[in-house]
């Protein structure tokens, strides 16, 4: 019997089954017809692509050489600020004591005068936190994410034109009571202002 | 890189249950895996279902399986780990982030959240990350139009599942 596991057959292939499991492999190959076919199919799909001539991408690697050479970069003055200093090394270890100081004291008086158990943030809870970015768009925020290492195995693309909004806390619910969830919409009402306006029907 | 991690999970396997053959190791693993299906739905003000996708992931106890959806103005990651409590239930561990954007110039929301259930092999559960009640949703406000983002999720064995 052949394994049913092709991405077995696909590492033996590759050359990425270590001993000894890589000779059981092979005595297993040359006992099973149908192993040594269905390994057989795969090294001549693996041939086909590597037969095929790479692509020539010189001409579109001047371009964008070119391009970045056009952009305008250029050699900046260095600010004031940027200048290297020479600061003596007793001066430097003094001030930097100082403020070592001065950073305990600060954290040990505002430790004790505001930080209550009630007031730490609940271990495995929910955190809300508002991100004000400006004028960032969706596709910049995707390309945050992703060089942040966040990419999950399943990516799914939503319809477009479909957009949403936070509705409440996200929750886990059994399937079973999900559907006797009912939902609550409300017509969208003006907010009365206090004013001689007489009161709305 | 995924086909050397089953490579060493095939032979972790064969080295912990001390099994000869490699046949007994493969055979080992399929009783432990587990397999992962989610259905990611869009409802319309809480009812009626506008969109939906079915994904189906194999895995076994303590891994995660990872869905990103992203959408126009909105990107969620949920992470589904599921640890055998024993042989017919586990824990079902939903973790979550979801990025919110409003129109141009609008700030990003984003929240988090780590949710913890107790399911049984092929009971359903649903992960809201975007709340679950379409609660206060004018009627009148055509941009969102009560859209909402369902995640149902199901663990069965893999081998029932291959069957």
């Amino acid at each position: 019997m052949c394994p049913d596991e092709k991405e077995l057959l696909s590492a033996y292939l590759d050359g990425e089954v270590p001993s000894p499991w890589k000779e059981r492999l092979e005595a297993r190959l040359q006992e099973s017809p149908e192993c040594a076919a269905e390994l057989e199919q795969l090294a001549a799909v693996s041939a086909y692509l590597h037969a095929e001539p790479e692509p020539d991408y010189a001409a579109s690697q001047r371009a964008v050489w070119k391009r970045l050479a056009n952009s305008g970069l250029q050699h900046r003055p260095q600010p004031l600020w940027g200048r290297r200093v020479a600061i003596p090394l007793p001066l430097a270890a003094a001030v930097a004591s100082l403020l070592l100081l001065l950073s305990a004291a600060l954290v040990w008086h505002g430790g004790r005068a505001t930080v209550s158990p009630a007031d730490l943030p609940i271990a495995g809870g929910e955190i809300d936190l508002t991100i004000r970015m400006g004028d960032v768009s969706v596709d910049e925020l995707l390309r945050i994410i992703n060089e942040s290492e966040t990419i999950g195995e399943v990516t799914v693309q939503l319809p477009e034109g479909a957009r949403f909004r936070f509705l409440g806390e996200p929750q886990l619910i059994r399937a079973a009571e999900s559907r006797a969830l009912e939902p609550v919409l409300v017509p969208h009402v003006e907010p009365y202002l206090e004013s001689d306006a007489p009161l709305p029907d | 890189m995924k086909r050397l991690s089953a490579v060493v999970l095939i032979c972790a396997a064969a080295l912990t249950a001390g099994a000869d053959d490699l046949e007994e190791a493969l055979r080992l693993l399929s009783q432990q895996a587990l397999s992962v299906n989610i259905v990611a739905r869009i409802t319309e003000n809480g009812q009626e279902t506008v969109w939906n996708m079915e994904v189906s992931r194999v895995t076994i106890a303590g891994r995660a399986v990872v869905l990103r959806l992203d959408g126009s103005n909105v990107v969620v990651v949920v992470q589904f780990t599921p640890y055998r409590e024993n042989a017919d239930e586990l824990l079902l561990v939903a973790q979550g982030q979801t990025w919110v954007g409003g129109t141009a110039g609008e700030e990003v929301k984003y929240r988090t959240s780590f949710k913890s259930m107790p399911v049984t092999l092929g009971e359903s559960v649903v992960f809201f990350p975007l709340g679950a009640r379409v609660d206060g949703i004018a009627l009148e406000d055509d941009e969102y139009a009560g859209f909402n983002i369902e995640l149902e999720v199901q663990v069965v064995p893999y081998q029932t599942a291959a069957e």
